[in-house]
């Protein structure tokens, strides 16, 4: 009895090491950023790592000064952002109703085609895009970006949709019908308020992914639509000795808004995972 | 799907069909569930609109003004910006800024990914970009399809004393007739050298042979009374490389764009990279160099000496970027012993500012061009580090008092040879140069397979 | 809904065309492309299957082959082997087991320039804090610089590090909807902790544990950030993956032709990939009627 009390009590203890091993390699690195944006850049080269320093805001200030136009490109990510946020999410509601609503070999095929064109790797579709999307008069535009980041997430948008919209009975569609509701005030006072939730899960994907996306950005963007991680990547290869305080204080603006809205909707993000990839 | 026993946020998410309220109705923990539901979608329709209305505020404000304001966007080197507006010579622009009431946009970038963005650009139907700076080593006749003809510019507008620009720099740029770009700046390379740590290792002047540089090298890599590492020597790009080879006598690819070689001279040159490596005087970091890092490094204090363009030496010694500002002396790259020449062959190259095609508002782009072009804007770039295009350029006494090497630099700008000569293929067989060296250095490859493996690549590409 | 008519095709067709129009236009262009030889200011002409076999010639394509296969099944499997034995040890469901999630998943919402400025700066060998760990402990440094294995290890893990949250998140909501009843079963009739793991946490957590290492194949196998931002492929073009390859035929090499072979080799590997998966999922989800 005591022996396997005790042995429940050590691998209680061993299992707390290891999340605790698990909780420091997940925010030891984003700490490291955060902390360096505020060090002197003679401290940030400190061997071994200064733990204890004093803090300065020069690095923020050096920013605002050098590289301005990195603001503009937090403006541009989150222009991009919401929009093609607000686009898949539109997108896949109504994508999603109909796949879980209706059969038909054309719905349960074109759900399939758009999961399985999504398999093909973005980079191969930058090659002919580049110069289609420069003949409609689409380079370097937001417009361009949202499109094709909504492409890539409507998909599993869609699937997520569809898994929340199983959930809504028919009935209560049918019901409404029935009392002589058309299918537009159905869908927008009864169906989709109650598939906000999937909305949120499928929104949680694409914000993240547009935030942080490079490759279409670097790509696709030149000027005018240039946004913070393509800027981020130029600050790394121009930076001399004395930049790398401003690079971290860049980084760290890119990286602590996505960090807290992550650490506020996940549980979204795990109803999304559960709902676009399990049965039902 | 059951509420699992401890997980109801899960169950939150999933049980969203109305006739929950009529069960919730009978149970309290249900009717809560049901409350939190409600009140969950309210928040998120909230967030929803508060989001689009944030973006339409963001777009507004600060998207259409920063693409409507009147500006120029110059795609180039950092060392275009850095030369055109910080230094001891000023900042050229303001006065063109201020005269044209527009803003200029740097986009700077590394060689290679400069040659492929301003490609990528110049492709398209319509670009963004108003001025890019190509460098000499791109002069093929392609670009005469991708680059504006300036020879209207220049008859309407024209640059003061253009005579004084250097007429080979001109030819490079000029196809059927057409002048196609403006040369901006020019650089020879040169071996810099800080001389506190010659100093230091009992070596009391820079070397004469390239034997003595090796050797040289050798001893300046060393750990220092501070603890820092020293490197001995740095090469950062395919032309500092090159320049080293052909300083041993050794050759790439001839100006008639023959395959120079021969296989043993190029053989015994990566033999003495992968010794100069594997004794630590090549750093270990120098497979991630780029254009930049020798002054980079230069400057810090890692290296003792660099092949780099003379006109750098300006930013070695100022002391608002370097840590060894004043000690950084430049001299010739020194010849073999036995080769009878006094000093190597100049390497050398030049950038030139152009304007795409596509391009929209030229004109503005065309008087930014010039502004940057006229006599004194050339001095005063000289003086922020830029190897000025201008014999006149070089008798200014504010130059000839700054600049010590300007004799050297003079004689090269009438006769220095490119590192690799312009042709259809030069950015290939810069890339194949580069994995050979790096493939030599790192004992991927040995010496003599390197070389052989580079003549039998780099001659396909030849004409 | 037979009354709907024209409806359901209206609504499915914003979907529908962004996807036509963004990947599958594309891709048949680029289908085409690779059939042709293409460059800047040249005229395209059609050359048949030579881009193919210069594609198959080239010892670089078949080392960028190598590269994502090693990287790839690196990076899957240890996420794979992460996930869960962190699902293994995580608290009863509760506040505290909130709190852990979402610091688990705090890595998924760092963008991958971030992240190599992050592998970058610790594995410095001068500055960086787990290279003077490495050099304090006595094991030998990373060389990322200088060594190509040693790159492709900062690959990985720095890419495991932005991912395994991902696999986490589906392998622990797998398990979190186990039923409580068979670990009872178990437990009554002797099973030790490792016994009920293999044989029943494992067999019931297949389904989603091949939907997490189908989607992570999937997706790593598209890896360029990382690599492009790290070494460019180098040194000496070892460190290159297909997709650093693709993009250095196109945006540097300006061979349109044989990037466009290699974009539809990268396209026929993916489809290869994910066809056992999606067909078995294909058989379950619709045959069941809804």
């Amino acid at each position: 009895m005591r022996a396997r009390s005790m042995r429940r009590r050590v691998i209680g203890c061993a299992k707390a090491v290891v999340i605790v091993l698990a909780v420091l390699w997940s925010t030891f690195p984003i700490f490291l950023v955060v902390s360096s944006s505020f060090k002197r850049t003679s401290d940030i080269f400190a061997v071994p790592l200064k733990i204890v320093f004093e803090p300065t805001v020069e690095n923020y200030v050096g920013l605002w000064r050098d590289w301005s136009v990195f603001f503009t490109g937090l403006v541009n990510s989150l222009v991009i952002t919401i929009g093609a946020t607000l686009l898949t999410v539109v997108g896949s509601a109504l994508a999603g109703w109909v796949f879980s609503r209706c059969s038909g070999r054309y719905f349960t095929g074109s759900a399939f085609a758009l999961i399985i064109l999504r398999l093909i790797p973005p980079i191969v579709i930058t090659l002919p895009l580049f110069p289609i999307a420069n003949v409609i008069g689409l380079n370097d535009t937001h417009i361009l970006l949202i499109a094709l980041y909504a492409t890539f997430f409507v998909s599993l948008g869609a699937w997520i949709m569809k898994a929340f919209f199983n959930q809504v009975p028919r009935e209560l569609e049918e019901a409404a019908a029935n009392d002589g509701a058309s299918l537009h005030q159905i869908l927008l006072h009864i169906t989709m308020p109650l598939a906000v939730p999937g909305m949120i899960a499928a929104a949680v994907f694409i914000f993240i992914f547009s935030w942080n996306d490079y490759l279409f950005a670097f790509i696709f963007t030149t000027s005018r639509a240039k946004t913070a991680p393509v800027i981020l990547s130029e600050i790394m290869g121009s930076a001399t000795g004395v930049d790398w305080g401003i690079l971290f204080a860049a980084a760290s603006i890119q990286l602590v808004p996505i960090v807290i809205f992550v650490i506020f909707l996940q549980k979204y993000l795990m109803a999304g995972l559960t709902a676009g990839s399990m049965k039902g | 799907m059951k509420c699992p026993q401890h997980n109801c946020l899960t169950s939150l998410l999933t049980l969203n069909y109305p006739g929950a309220s009529l069960v919730a109705e009978g149970r309290p923990h249900a009717r809560k569930r049901e409350e939190l539901r409600r009140d969950l979608i309210r928040r998120a329709l909230r967030l929803f609109k508060s989001m689009i209305a944030a973006a339409t505020v963001g777009a507004v404000l600060f998207v259409y003004p920063a693409v409507a304001a009147v500006k120029i966007v110059v795609m180039g080197h950092r060392v275009h910006q850095d030369t055109a507006t910080t230094g001891s010579g000023g900042d050229v622009t303001t006065d063109w800024r201020k005269a044209n009431d527009a803003d200029v946009e740097w986009i700077t970038l590394g060689n290679d990914p400069l040659r492929e963005r301003l490609f990528r650009e110049v492709s398209l139907g319509e670009t963004a970009v108003n001025v890019g700076f190509v460098l000499n080593a791109w002069a093929t006749p392609k670009i005469a399809k991708l680059f504006t003809p300036l020879n209207d510019y220049l008859a309407k507008a024209p640059i003061a004393d253009f005579a004084d620009i250097s007429p080979s720099m001109l030819k490079t740029m000029t196809f059927e007739g057409k002048i196609y770009a403006v040369p901006y700046r020019h650089a020879t390379q040169g071996l810099h050298y800080n001389e506190s740590f010659l100093k230091e290792r009992g070596i009391d002047h820079p070397p004469r042979t390239v034997e003595e540089l090796i050797n040289d090298a050798k001893r300046l890599t060393y750990v220092r009374p501070d603890r820092t590492n020293l490197s001995g020597l740095v090469l950062g790009a395919y032309t500092h490389q090159i320049a080293l080879l052909r300083a041993m006598g050794g050759a790439f690819i001839t100006p008639e764009l023959k395959f120079g070689g021969p296989d043993k001279a190029i053989a015994a040159y990566y033999q003495t990279i992968r010794d100069l490596f594997t004794a630590g005087v090549l750093p270990k970091a120098m497979p991630t160099f780029d254009q930049n890092s020798p002054l980079e490094w230069m400057s810090q204090g890692r290296t003792a000496m660099v092949i780099y363009p003379m006109a750098r030496n300006a930013q070695m010694n100022d002391p608002k970027l370097s840590k060894h500002a004043g000690q950084v002396k430049v001299t010739v790259v020194p010849a073999a012993a036995g080769s009878g020449l006094a000093v190597a062959p100049a390497i050398f190259e030049f950038w030139a500012a152009a304007i795409p095609a596509n391009a929209k508002n030229k004109d503005l782009a065309w008087s930014f061009i010039r502004h940057l072009s006229a006599p004194d804007s050339t001095v005063r770039e000289a003086l922020n580090g830029n190897g000025p295009v201008r014999a006149s350029a070089y008798k200014d006494p504010r130059l000839r008092q700054k600049l010590t090497y300007a004799e050297e630099e003079q004689k090269a700008f009438f006769n220095g040879e490119a590192a690799i000569p312009a042709f259809d293929n030069t950015a290939k067989a810069a890339e194949i140069w580069k994995e050979n060296f790096e493939a030599a250095m790192l004992g991927f490859m040995s010496p003599s397979d390197a070389a052989a493996d580079l003549r039998r690549r780099v001659s396909a590409l030849l004409p | 809904m037979r009354r709907l008519g024209l409806v359901p095709y209206l609504m499915t067709a914003p979907a529908n065309t962004l996807v036509g129009l963004f990947i599958l236009l594309p891709a048949a262009c680029v289908l085409a492309l690779s059939f042709m030889q293409s460059s800047y200011g040249l005229a395209v002409t059609f050359v048949g299957l030579e881009n193919y076999t210069k594609l198959l010639h080239d010892r670089y394509f078949w080392r960028s082959a190598l590269n994502t296969f090693i990287v790839v099944n690196a990076i899957v499997y240890l996420e794979l082997l992460l996930a869960l034995g962190l699902t293994g040890v995580m608290p009863p469901p509760g506040p505290l087991c909130r709190i852990i999630i979402s610091i688990i998943i705090l890595p998924y919402a760092v963008s991958e320039v971030v992240g190599v400025l992050i592998i970058k700066y610790m594995f410095d060998p001068g500055a960086g804090v787990i290279a003077y760990w490495l050099h304090a402990l006595g094991l030998p440094e990373l060389a990322w610089t200088t060594r190509p294995g040693d790159a492709l290890v900062l690959v990985i893990l720095l890419t495991v590090w932005l991912h395994m949250p991902f696999t986490f998140l589906i392998v622990y909501t797998a398990r979190l909807g186990l039923p409580a009843e068979l670990y009872e079963a178990a437990r009554t009739d002797g099973a030790g902790a490792w016994q009920r793991f293999r044989h029943v946490t494992l067999p019931l957590l297949m389904p989603a544990i091949l939907v997490a290492v189908a989607f992570r194949y999937i997706f790593a196998f598209r890896l360029f950030p990382e690599v492009w931002l790290l070494t460019q492929g180098g040194p000496a073009r070892q460190t290159e993956v297909l997709a650093v390859y693709l993009y250095k035929c196109a945006f540097r090499y300006y061979d349109f032709g044989l990037a466009s072979a290699t974009a539809w080799a990268m396209v026929i590997l993916s489809l290869l990939i994910a066809a056992p998966y999606f067909r078995s999922m294909h058989r379950r989800r619709f045959d069941s009627a809804r």
